[in-house]
């Protein structure tokens, strides 16, 4: 990898639950790889805000009736950090800013 | 507890998110403090108080406050249908049920639209509504349909009453009330008899495409056929407890197993006839607000209707016996 290659990092991201929860909802992946020079900076700020590698696996707050859960996980080399969390549940913000970024570049 | 954590947490990380939290929340406390001390000075106890916020697409509650109680319609139809129908919920349970709000102390119901990017949900969130505007290819605004605002108003009708916990047989009681008074709502308000109503939830929400059936999120006439799409699967609610849901998924099934409930009250409703809030409505909503606890199941429910059906006459009396019958409780 030279040094003007993009870091080959992945995001997931999958919601499911609500009002509407058997319903399957389709999961969005992104490589970054795959963006441009802005986008990839303004990804790698969500990532780094969003710190998933020092959240809990699951938060464990009560969640609110038809809560969304959201699931999202990036993938570096060698390693990757899942964080499943609810509405309601005390997560931070920036998992919800990662969450809609991703959401908002579905293919 | 969190304030516990965010000063004596041995994990940096675990501190910081207990200080984060605990901001974020006195935040929103803050901001319900003061709006609730000025607001709405003057008006009394019973009197139908309506704000309804904008979350401009961000995740941070209420939001910019954007119509109150008597202001004139906006230019935005998502504010504009959460007030409307906060409204027709409120009448619902004034009008019918004698219950002055969802607190039954008139409480001021809050509503938050434009809540985060592409969110595809609504929800009470123990203080206020919540709705997304949906993504646009398979969901519609979740303001769009008064019935689940009813239902998710009714959330809060449970909090303060039955208190059914979110999980398993309880949090299924507590999703099929929510529906149950949710198609009230929407029936009342058309003035539909049972017989002509359809007993469908969400109606028109999913947003449809062509040789596939995204009728609604539910039916409580003919459960398990409200969907049917490569994409989201099928409606995978039962009608009767043969076919009970005993996985983990969805906090054990409060969704799948809610259509045993659902069904149950259709069928009592149906055979009660006329207009279905007048006697099964009234049967259900004493249930849940004199008989049900917290850890209440499905028995609980069947028993304490069939005794409160006892008021109502022999013929609601059986209709009900009847019903609970059929989905085999």
């Amino acid at each position: 990898m030279t040094a003007t290659e993009p870091p080959p990092i992945h995001v997931e991201c999958q919601r499911q639950g609500g009002i509407a929860f058997p319903l399957r909802r389709p999961g969005i992946s992104l490589d970054v790889a795959g963006l441009g020079a802005a986008e990839r900076q303004a990804l790698r700020r969500l990532v780094e805000a969003a710190d998933l590698a020092a959240q809990p696996a699951r938060f464990p707050g009560p969640g609110h009736a038809d809560a969304l859960e959201t699931i999202l996980t990036v993938t570096w080399p060698g390693h990757s950090a899942t964080v499943r969390f609810r509405d309601g549940d005390g997560h931070p913000a920036p998992l919800d800013d990662l969450a809609g970024w991703i959401l908002r570049h579905k293919p | 507890m969190m304030e516990h954590v965010a000063t004596h947490s041995a994990d940096p990380a675990q501190r910081q998110r207990a200080l984060h939290n605990l901001y974020h929340q006195g935040r929103i406390r803050g901001m319900r403090d003061s709006m609730n001390q000025f607001a709405f000075a003057g008006l009394a106890t019973g009197t139908k108080r309506r704000t309804i916020y904008d979350a401009q697409h961000g995740g941070t509650l209420p939001g910019t406050l954007v119509r109150s109680e008597g202001q004139a319609a906006t230019q935005d139809l998502a504010v504009n249908e959460a007030y409307d129908y906060a409204g027709k919920t409120y009448d619902f349970y004034m009008d019918v049920l004698k219950r002055n709000s969802v607190d039954n102390k008139g409480m001021r119901l809050d509503s938050t639209v434009h809540y985060s990017t592409d969110y595809d949900n609504a929800f009470w969130n123990g203080q206020q509504m919540v709705y997304g505007d949906g993504d646009g290819k398979i969901f519609d605004r979740f303001t769009k349909c008064l019935d689940v605002i009813g239902h998710e108003l009714t959330h809060g009708v449970t909090q303060f009453t039955a208190g059914l916990d979110y999980s398993s047989q309880s949090g299924a009681l507590n999703e099929s009330f929510s529906d149950v008074f949710g198609s009230l709502i929407k029936q009342y308000a058309a003035g539909e008899t049972a017989d002509k109503a359809d007993w469908l939830i969400g109606q028109g929400l999913l947003i449809p495409k062509a040789g596939t059936n995204r009728t609604a999120l539910r039916s409580m006439k003919a459960p398990g056929t409200a969907y049917d799409d490569p994409d989201l699967g099928k409606d995978p609610q039962p009608a009767t407890m043969k076919d009970y849901y005993s996985g983990s998924d969805d906090n054990y099934g409060v969704h799948i197993n809610s259509g045993i409930p659902n069904h149950a009250f259709y069928l009592a409703a149906t055979a009660i006839g006329g207009k279905a809030w007048e006697v099964a409505g009234a049967i259900w909503y004493e249930t849940l607000t004199t008989r049900l606890q917290l850890w209440s199941e499905f028995k609980d429910a069947a028993a304490a209707t069939r005794e409160v059906a006892g008021k109502h006459g022999s013929a609601a009396t059986k209709a009900v016996d009847d019903a609970w019958k059929a989905v085999g409780l």
